[in-house]
């Protein structure tokens, strides 16, 4: 990585975008910032740029995108906030209930039931979208009210199962 | 050449140039090439006042290939040497034959790609692209009386990275310089934005000869953000058009038509589809050897007969929504682009899908090219004051082969690009110094079920006990969404060499060597055209540094560094000047390294003053 890039703490996307490091972040801001930052480096504004100054244009904007996508969803944020935190999450490896657990296998189930069936996805969807939410609001007061990082560790791991679930509705909703 | 313009040292930079930039459609059965004049967006016609060039080439045993409609009208005498559709096959390989509609040409298969047996010789579809693009060029040429700067060349957005690339090498195989490849629906958005001024979300559904892509944008604020897109690079006008030709065989139940007969079918399936966008009826009429056919057609058949093809438009879309985390009701406009969405059924199920009437005041034919040019214009530097962002996505995810054949994504697709990802890779064996990475695109876990891009092989790695060496790859995929591939060893911090066997592509060596057959035995302007283009890079650093160093010298350089720089600077235009090429490319090399640096703190200092709300000049 180049000088430059080292300068502008490319390992801080809140700094990268001017932002105040906080888990509730309302998104027009980032929306904004993402855009100032793109409109200074993406390779379109140097087209007629040496080659040089083309490739760091390649990084910078690689950079602003990762960035963006990172602090965009909350589980990726999160986790963000911790390691600048110097919270490891794989080492404090919390451990989840077994109600949690149990829950996890019903959601499965009902999601393998659902399979196909557009309206019973969607009904699936919601209810795991609400208990998403319900967790980021808890991750507002873990995080920025109480800055008890080893206790937001636990409801991170648990919106990485919630995630993951997604992402399985995801393509579940492909094939109906 | 035009003359150079110097501005004398310590003035400002050069005087404006207007450079001259076209935007190309290369379409499936026609391609357009359009530019900014005078402030608007224009298709630039033939001698005979033409605006489409239909995308065929005929090729003949000792003439030059012609191309567009003298090429259509050898079509049917000589169907064997009479490329159509050629777009149909960039970038795919021996195996995707087999799914391809029947065509008259006979293939043979060189390097793992397809080359299509001429009287001329064998072509793959990169070259017979890059006639087409010439025929371009030169009437760009022609129409604008100068030499190009350079072009945006518009892909399907559905477009893998062998199609892309295949179509880059066209162009440099056509002699065009390449600003951009540029996705068909967003340049559609940027013609219908731009003349409508409106903000909100869209969807661009564009249905071309061959391909249908779909995609979402948001217009905010100068920014045109492409939030999803996804789509069917083998599905178009011509499926129509095949539906028609079998109807017609089956109707009058035709044993096994010749090429030559089968090629009129098409021309006439093409003809009565046209028709019926206009009316209920036509007949579908066609000379055969056996005599004349004549069947009546209602555009209620013709629409029982293709109501599949345009129910295979509606998963993509309900896709490109999903991963755009949007209901229907979200989208503001629909956009309907590509000669096929000319077709009322189309319109109807697009109209119906989204529950609001679509958008189709633009000529369909026409907006991609005239979007395309409108980015040209703004990216060879004919700024306007208010110019505006523009943010695409890759369509297909990139992975790479595990163990058990299984594919492990690396970036998702719609990730906004470009995007970099790194991921590290160790070592198996002892002393092991190389290893091998396959890396497909699709969205399937099978590799065998994605498009195979390319094999990399990393060599050079730093002899360790096996799981010792710790190999960091970084995927980064550009703007144009083409991927490239670098390696490291993170220990020694040695780099690895990558080796890329692209699996349908073409290596540097083969674009060199066809661009040496392509310009007859002449090596001499194969030499010209490289100095050409160093000594365009060399006019771009020199100007580059020169208005650099007026804008923030004073304050991010120290003297020493700008006398040092400007000494530089002065030898490389002293260079550009005589012309001397060896000159020209050590001077190029040393002010190159000296200002490096120098580009890292102004980048450095563009972004801190930009998030702070202030422009550089106010420091």
């Amino acid at each position: 990585m180049n000088a430059a890039l080292q300068a502008v703490q490319p390992g801080n996307y809140y700094a990268l975008f001017g932002l105040r490091p906080a888990f509730a972040l309302d998104p027009a801001d980032l929306d904004r910032s993402f855009r100032k930052l793109q409109r200074e480096v993406h390779p379109d504004q140097f087209t007629d740029k040496p080659a040089a100054e083309r490739r760091q244009a390649l990084e910078w904007a690689s950079l602003a995108n990762e960035a963006y996508r990172t602090l965009k969803s909350p589980v990726e944020r999160a986790r963000h906030l911790m390691a600048l935190n110097a919270v490891d999450l794989e080492r404090a490896a919390p451990k989840l209930s077994p109600a949690f657990l149990m829950e996890q296998m019903e959601r499965r189930e009902a999601l393998e039931a659902a399979l196909g069936d557009a309206d019973a996805l969607e009904k699936t969807e919601t209810a795991l979208d609400a208990t998403m939410d319900q967790l980021h609001g808890r991750l507002i007061v873990l995080l920025d009210q109480q800055r008890n990082f080893a206790g937001a560790c636990e409801i991170v791991l648990r919106l990485q199962f919630y995630e993951r679930l997604r992402a399985e509705l995801d393509r579940a909703f492909e094939l109906v | 050449m035009a003359l150079l313009q110097i501005a004398e040292p310590g003035l400002s930079a050069a005087p404006h140039r207007h450079r001259l930039a076209v935007g190309i459609d290369l379409g499936t059965t026609h391609s357009l090439v359009a530019t900014v004049r005078n402030g608007s967006s224009e298709v630039l016609a033939d001698l005979a006042g033409r605006h489409l060039l239909p995308s065929i080439v005929h090729y003949r045993a000792d003439a030059p290939p012609e191309v567009g409609d003298v090429a259509r009208a050898a079509a049917a005498a000589d169907p064997k040497n009479v490329v159509v559709s050629v777009k149909r096959l960039m970038g795919r390989g021996a195996d995707d034959l087999a799914k391809l509609a029947p065509t008259p040409y006979a293939y043979g298969v060189g390097a793992g790609q397809i080359q299509i047996e001429t009287a001329a010789g064998p072509k793959t579809p990169v070259e017979v692209s890059a006639d087409i693009l010439k025929t371009l060029r030169e009437r760009a040429e022609a129409s604008l009386g100068g030499e190009l700067t350079g072009a945006i060349i518009t892909v399907p957005a559905y477009f893998d990275d062998a199609q892309r690339q295949a179509t880059k090498d066209a162009a440099r195989l056509a002699g065009i310089e390449v600003l951009r490849l540029l996705n068909e629906p967003t340049a559609a958005a940027i013609a219908y934005g731009l003349d409508n001024g409106s903000e909100g979300i869209y969807a661009v559904y564009d249905l071309g000869g061959g391909t249908f892509d779909l995609s979402i944008l948001r217009l905010e604020r100068g920014v045109f953000e492409v939030l999803a897109t996804s789509g069917d690079s083998a599905l178009g006008g011509d499926d129509f058009d095949e539906c028609l030709v079998r109807w017609a065989i089956e109707t009058a139940a035709l044993q096994t038509p010749s090429d030559t007969e089968l090629r009129r079918l098409h021309t006439a399936a093409r003809r009565a589809k046209e028709a019926l966008s206009g009316w209920p009826e036509t007949r579908f009429q066609v000379e055969l050897d056996t005599g004349a056919l004549d069947l009546p057609l209602t555009r209620e058949t013709f629409e029982a007969l293709t109501v599949e093809l345009v129910q295979r438009t509606l998963a993509p879309i309900k896709r490109a929504l999903r991963d755009a985390k949007l209901k229907v009701g979200a989208i503001d406009g629909v956009v309907m682009v590509g000669g096929a969405t000319r077709m009322p059924c189309v319109q109807r199920a697009a109209s119906a899908f989204f529950g609001k009437p679509v958008l189709c005041n633009l000529d369909p034919d026409q907006v991609v090219a005239l979007g395309a040019a409108i980015q040209a214009n703004v990216l060879v530097g004919n700024r306007s004051a208010d110019d505006w962002l523009l943010l695409d996505v890759i369509p297909l995810s990139l992975g790479l082969e595990t163990m058990g054949g299984l594919v492990e994504k690396i970036v998702p697709r719609n990730s906004t690009l470009p995007v970099a990802r790194a991921q590290d890779f160790t070592t198996f064996k002892d002393g092991q110094t190389a290893m091998s990475i396959h890396v497909v695109q699709g969205e399937r876990e099978l590799v065998a079920e994605c498009r195979s891009l390319a094999h990399f092989e990393l060599r050079g790695i730093p002899p360790l006990a096996a799981g010792a060496a710790r190999i960091r790859v970084t995927f980064q995929v550009d703007a144009d969404g083409l991927l490239s591939v670098s390696a490291r060893e993170q220990s020694s911090g040695v780099e690895a060499t990558v080796a890329v066997k692209p699996s349908y592509g073409l290596t540097d060596e083969e674009i060199a060597r066809m661009l040496k057959e392509s310009i007859a035995n002449a090596e001499a302007d194969a030499a010209a055209r490289m100095r050409r283009e160093e000594t365009v890079e060399a006019e771009r650093l020199s100007e580059a540094t020169e208005a650099a160093l007026d804008a923030d010298g004073a304050i991010l350089l120290d003297e020493e560094e700008r006398a040092r720089i400007r000494g530089a600077l002065g030898n490389l235009r002293a260079a550009i000047v005589a012309g001397d090429i060896d000159a020209l490319r050590r001077s190029s090399g040393a002010l190159n390294a000296l200002s490096q640096d120098y580009a890292s703190r102004r980048m450095d200092a563009a972004i801190q003053t930009a998030l702070a709300g202030r422009r550089l000049a106010e420091l």
